[in-house]
């Protein structure tokens, strides 16, 4: 799995050392004073200059005076209970059906081929609900209001009376709790789903009754193979992403359920990494021609290598042994030997460099999880005052990382080959997490982007109609997903231009890697100044909706990671800075509609 | 709208209620779903839930396919090229371009070769989806046949690809229920399980049933059919570098020569409008011959008179050239003789001037022997350039070596030489390596081309190893010498060397030899130990256990010194020293003098 810097920060790193704290509170100031203006202006245009402005004054007045203090939870109650109705009858469990439909036709287009079955199920149930439920969030939360008002109920329920803000949380926590309710339904059935999609067994085909090894039945397009112990316990060799715990009970030879694939592993990552090149200076790590360089690379047989810091690391995770994971990958300049992979060398060692532990040997096990562990007890070699290294027996954490910080080397061994690295690419595995409670989490981080959603589409629905509020909404969701897009065309990382040229580009069927010709220069300078202008525009106008690729968590989940609870935090902040931020938007709009009525 | 109905009606009718235009069109051309492949539900459902914008989707999948290729996503990547084949089933380029992604791109990118070879099924198992989906394009088949062969027969890794091929019985299986019989004997290899060059073999054959059928491919003729055959070379060649040099090698080459032949036999298509066999060409050059006879006959009366006539005509408007033309050969400069060459081919008289030459009486039949000539020229160059291509000799002579004993014999104990160096039996690899170059000797003398391309190579190679044995330089009484001096012009295209002149000689040689029976029945033959007669080990037999062919050394020096009626090869060797102790020796420890029968019998 990828992960970026940004997921490594902690919640309070987030919050105050990354500025996110201070950038919200400059979105919220921006709009404010930019609702402010507006609603000035309407108001200017309505009633003048100075009422205009009293009128506005009052608005805001009220909010602290008379609607924040006074709000009735049990009004709040009643809203909620009417939306949740109101949903139930608009036959929205529909949705529900269409979502079994589409697991039961899941099977036609998952690969049963794929390297880890287990990853292809969980992005499929994941993704499905994710935008079934934005669907839903969609369009449950746009015609709510706009149908109020249509059907002239608004005025009932304004003269009631229900606070503006009453109105538009009794609107938000129904739709939410129909929505949790629809989203929990999908959650237990793609469990089930994912859970009985992945179970099989496998036969005992063979055993060398010597070597304790054998070879189970082809099963779900695959077979392992195992070596038992002297105790007669075993596991598979890893095939498709998963393997099988073997026992001997008496003569007969039981091979379990599938393990490993459904998983939560807690890692605990470094907080750096560096690369050191061939001549052993510092560097960047090696690019070795990939277009993806979220890897870099360090040569075989040199002073190149990679350092990973850890900090912080508490004794009582691990009681005799320190379990970590390798997802390192090789890179081959020459075939060589093509039946042994490149092999890499790996120690640890203290922060000041005068104990470490032996060089271990492995071998790269590309695209999967290589699971290794070292003993606390281990050989080693410390530093005398002659600066010699004393081979000697060593205790992990009181030599090696006696404040809880060490450093964990990795060479590659084969001259002329190379390994490449990432900084999420070893971690410390104390434990793993039950994996319902990881997909838990991941289905917590989909109910945060509907929430979001009906957050937007309701406050959309207090000044627009039904369609237009969709339309509103959709687009705030786009920003939200393909916001970066929208950067790549201001920074001309993408090619092809604005939406005017594009315009023009599209009928006259001009590609989007050759520079437009329209025979007038002045012309496509104002093209591309109007394309630059608007693409800004839109570029500011993302920044204030939430970036819901962000949002996204299914990889954590798919890929077996425990989802941090920093980054779960921090999702949660964002979905309330949201919610607040639009109740108060509803809020105003709601106060000038009744001034309209 | 109301107006757009009738036009509707009029295209989209369907066939049952008279028949529609469109309906119509389709049913002529046969690209009806039913008449394109299968129909698939999945697809169908999701070119449906597309809601028309089935390109747009495709354009984006493809998109995200890249990008999961990118930053290595390859489970994801493999999905989405599910996702875009269900939404254009029928676009051959899209299987075709993303099968070769899967199997050349994606799977070196894995370090584990088991892995790769995983993911070159996995091209290979989206090319036999395609061709479920499109049951008229045989270029998908024709794409497998490269893929289940060469693929895995030729990759650095091929060692290990055909034995987990040859173990992969999922797969076997996988292609029986495709329609593909991986399991007959066909495609059966010496150990009685699926050879992936017979599998793809078979693969070529499919398509060669579609192109039979009448259905395109856009693929010349001669190579498309040449591939068949080949592949069961190419499995000869296979079986034998993994060490089955015996009857069973013997008997896939002697069904290689015979498709080979069949090949030869058959009636190519060319750019031409006469199709040609290209083992005519041996009756096709006999045939120029004739007629540019007959026809000098006729017309040798006018030839002088056109030839003078083309010389005032041409040289009145170059007379630089005329002038260089007129010089004797000696006193011209570079241009000069440039100019003379050009004005020697503008003069040249054409058919048509000869005959036009001719009294009227004899014009007609002149005119109608020129237009014969003419297309008999043509034909003895098509059918020449296309054995060229496929390089047809080669391939022929080969296959007719492999078949012989000797050949086999001389490529087991280079076998059997290698398997002896990697447990350090210098000795008895040196030894090994020695009778090999002796029968390699007259495996050239009588198939002088197979020389030039891998088998003389690897021979190359195992003199090269040899050589490093010995840790002596190899003069020119080493039975090979001449071999290698070829061999390194050929591969380092000196120019101060004629290739072909060389091999021209040495064809002239082997045919003055006759066929290798005759040979085998010589007394030099016998002297050697060499002879039909000779025993192949057991298959399974290990290199240590096989006793060595009977070459006494020793017995052998009398012999090679009296060689009556043996042939000579083309070009004359050096005296050979009568003292064997003057023969290259090795430097190895209680070695025995190196035999004479490794020098150069012929000479």
């Amino acid at each position: 799995m990828r992960l970026n810097p940004d997921h490594f920060w902690t919640y309070s790193e987030w919050l105050f050392e990354k500025n996110a704290l201070r950038d919200g509170a400059i979105l919220s100031v921006t709009l404010a004073l930019l609702g402010f203006v507006i609603g000035y202006i309407v108001s200017v245009l309505k009633y003048g200059p100075s009422e205009g402005f009293l009128r506005v004054s009052q608005i805001i007045g009220q909010l602290f005076t008379v609607d924040l203090p006074k709000l009735s939870f049990r009004r709040i109650y009643a809203m909620a209970k009417l939306a949740v109705k109101e949903s139930i009858r608009k036959k929205i469990l529909v949705l529900i059906g269409i979502f079994i439909v589409a697991m039961m036709f899941a099977g036609w287009y998952l690969d049963p081929d794929a390297d880890s079955p287990a990853r292809l199920y969980l992005v499929f149930v994941l993704t499905a609900t994710n935008y079934l439920v934005i669907l839903l969030g969609l369009f449950i939360s746009c015609f709510s209001i706009p149908a109020d008002i249509k059907n002239r109920t608004i005025y009932t329920i304004t003269t009631k009376p229900v606070r503006p803000l009453e109105l538009f949380l009794g609107r938000v926590l129904g739709f939410t709790a129909i929505g949790t309710m629809v989203l929990a339904i999908m959650g237990l059935l793609s469990y089930v789903f994912v859970v009985r999609g992945l179970d099989h067994s496998h036969e005992l085909v063979s055993i060398d009754p010597t070597a304790k090894s054998g070879e189970s039945t082809y099963n779900n397009r695959h077979r392992h193979t195992f070596t038992l112990n002297s105790e007669g316990r075993g596991t598979t060799n890893e095939v498709k992403g998963h393997r099988h715990i073997v026992t001997k009970v008496g003569d007969k030879v039981v091979i379990g359920s599938p393990i490993d694939d459904l998983t939560a592993r807690i890692p605990i990552y470094a907080k750096g990494l560096e690369f050191t090149g061939r001549d052993g200076e510092k560097n960047e790590g090696y690019n070795v021609g990939y277009m993806s360089e979220y890897q870099k690379y360090i040569e075989g047989d040199s002073l190149s290598r990679a350092v990973w810091r850890f900090e912080g690391v508490r004794p009582n995770l691990f009681r005799d042994v320190i379990l970590y994971d390798l997802t390192i990958s090789a890179f081959r300049t020459y075939k060589g030997d093509i039946v042994t992979p490149v092999g890499g060398l790996i120690h640890f060692r203290s922060t000041d460099g005068k104990v470490k532990s032996e060089d271990e040997l492995f071998k790269v096990k590309e695209f999967q999880v290589d699971r290794r562990s070292v003993r606390t007890k281990l050989k080693g070699f410390k530093q005398n005052e002659e600066g010699k290294d004393i081979a000697t027996d060593l205790d992990f954490f009181n030599d090696i990382a006696a404040n809880g910080s060490f450093e964990v080397v990795v060479r590659c061994q084969d001259r002329g080959q190379y390994l490449g690295m990432a900084a999420a690419d070893i971690y410390l595995r104390p434990a793993d997490l039950q994996f319902w409670w990881n997909f838990v989490k991941g289905y917590i981080s989909i109910w945060l982007q509907m929430f979001i959603v009906i957050c937007f589409g309701v406050m959309f629905s207090t000044f627009l109609s039904g369609p237009v509020a969709i339309i509103a909404t959709v687009a705030a969701l786009v920003l939200g997903f393909f916001g970066f897009f929208v950067d790549n065309l201001v920074t001309t990382t993408s090619k092809g231009g604005g939406p005017i040229e594009s315009l023009i580009r599209l009928p006259t069927q001009m590609g989007s890697q050759i520079e437009m010709e329209l025979g007038n220069e002045t012309l496509q300078q104002v093209i591309a100044t109007a394309d630059r202008g608007i693409l800004l525009a839109v570029s500011q106008l993302k920044n204030a909706v939430p970036n819901f690729s962000q949002l996204d968590t299914s990889n954590f989940v798919a890929y077996g990671y425990n989802l941090f609870g920093g980054l779960l935090a921090r999702h949660l902040t964002i979905a309330f800075g949201y919610f607040v931020l639009t109740a108060l938007v509803s809020y105003f709009f709601l106060k000038t509609r009744e001034m309209a009525a | 709208m109301v107006a757009l109905l009738f036009p509707l009606f009029y295209l989209g009718k369907p066939p049952t209620k008279g028949s529609g235009k469109i309906a119509e069109l389709r049913s002529r051309y046969s690209i009806g779903q039913a008449d394109l492949g299968k129909l698939d539900p999945a697809s169908e459902s999701m070119k449906l839930a597309t809601l028309g914008m089935r390109g747009i989707a495709a354009s984006i999948l493809w998109m995200q396919a890249d990008h999961y290729k990118e930053e290595k996503y390859f489970d994801r990547f493999s999905a989405t090229l599910n996702q875009i084949a269900l939404l254009q089933p029928h676009m051959i380029s899209v299987w075709q371009h993303q099968a070769h992604n899967l199997s050349y791109n994606v799977s070196p990118e894995f370090e584990d070769y088991r892995q790769r070879y995983e993911w070159v099924k996995k091209g290979i198992d989206y090319l036999v989806k395609g061709t479920k989906f499109n049951a008229r394009k045989p270029i998908l088949q024709y794409d497998l046949g490269h893929y289940v062969g060469a693929k895995m027969g030729k990759a650095d890794e091929k060692l290990q690809y055909r034995e987990l091929f040859r173990n992969d019985d999922e797969f076997h299986k996988y292609f029986v229920e495709q329609g593909l019989n991986a399991k007959s004997d066909d495609a059966l290899g010496p150990d009685r399980k699926p050879d992936n060059w017979l599998v793809g073999k078979q693969w070529f054959e499919q398509a060669y049933q579609l192109v039979s059928a009448g259905i395109a491919i856009k693929k010349s003729p001669h190579l498309l059919f040449s591939y068949g055959p080949l592949w069961q070379m190419y499995h000869g060649e296979a079986i034998e570098d993994e060490g089955i040099l015996d009857e069973r090698a013997k008997f896939v080459w002697e069904k290689a020569s015979r498709e080979w032949k069949d090949f030869g036999n058959r009636e190519l298509a060319t750019t031409g409008y006469v199709p040609v066999t290209l083992r005519s060409i041996d009756t096709a050059r006999k045939d120029v011959e004739r007629l540019q006879r007959q026809f000098i006959d006729l017309t040798s009366a006018g030839r002088e008179k056109v030839i003078e006539a083309k010389k005032a005509k041409y040289g009145a408007s170059n007379p630089r050239k005329a002038q260089a033309f007129d010089k004797p050969d000696d006193q011209r400069n570079t241009e000069e003789r440039m100019w003379a060459a050009e004005f020697q081919l503008a003069v040249e008289p054409t058919y048509q001037e000869l005959a036009n030459e001719l009294p009227r009486d004899n014009q007609i039949k002149a005119l109608e022997m020129a237009v014969q000539l003419g297309a008999a020229e043509e034909y003895a160059k098509s059918t020449s350039s296309l054995r060229d291509q496929v390089n047809y000799a080669y391939w022929e002579t080969r296959a007719l070596a492999e078949q012989q004993q000797i050949m086999v014999d001389a490529r087991r104990m280079i076998y059997e030489a290698n398997k002896l160096i990697d447990v350090a039996d210098i000795k008895g690899a040196v030894e090994k390596y020695e009778e090999a170059f002796v029968r390699w000797d007259k495996v050239f003398r009588f198939y002088p081309v197979i020389m030039t391309e891998d088998v003389g190579g690897d021979v190359l190679k195992a003199t090269n190893r040899y050589k490093k044995l010995i840790d002596e330089d190899i003069d020119e009484r080493f039975v090979l010498y001449e071999f290698m001096q070829f061999r390194r012009a050929y591969d380092a295209d000196y120019l101060g060397f004629d290739i072909e002149k060389t091999l021209a000689d040495w064809n002239a040689n082997a045919l003055k030899l006759g066929s290798p029976e005759d040979f085998f029945s010589t007394p030099l033959a016998k002297a050697y130990g060499i002879a039909n007669g000779v025993p192949s080990p057991s298959p399974g037999e290990t290199p240590g256990s096989n006793p060595a062919p009977a070459i006494s050394p020793k017995d052998l020096i009398p012999k090679v010194q009296d060689p009556a009626g043996e042939p000579k090869p083309a070009e004359p060797m050096p005296a050979e020293s009568p003292e064997p102790q003057k023969a290259v020796s090795p430097s190895i420890p209680n070695a025995p003098a190196r035999p004479p029968a490794l020098e150069n019998p012929g000479s």
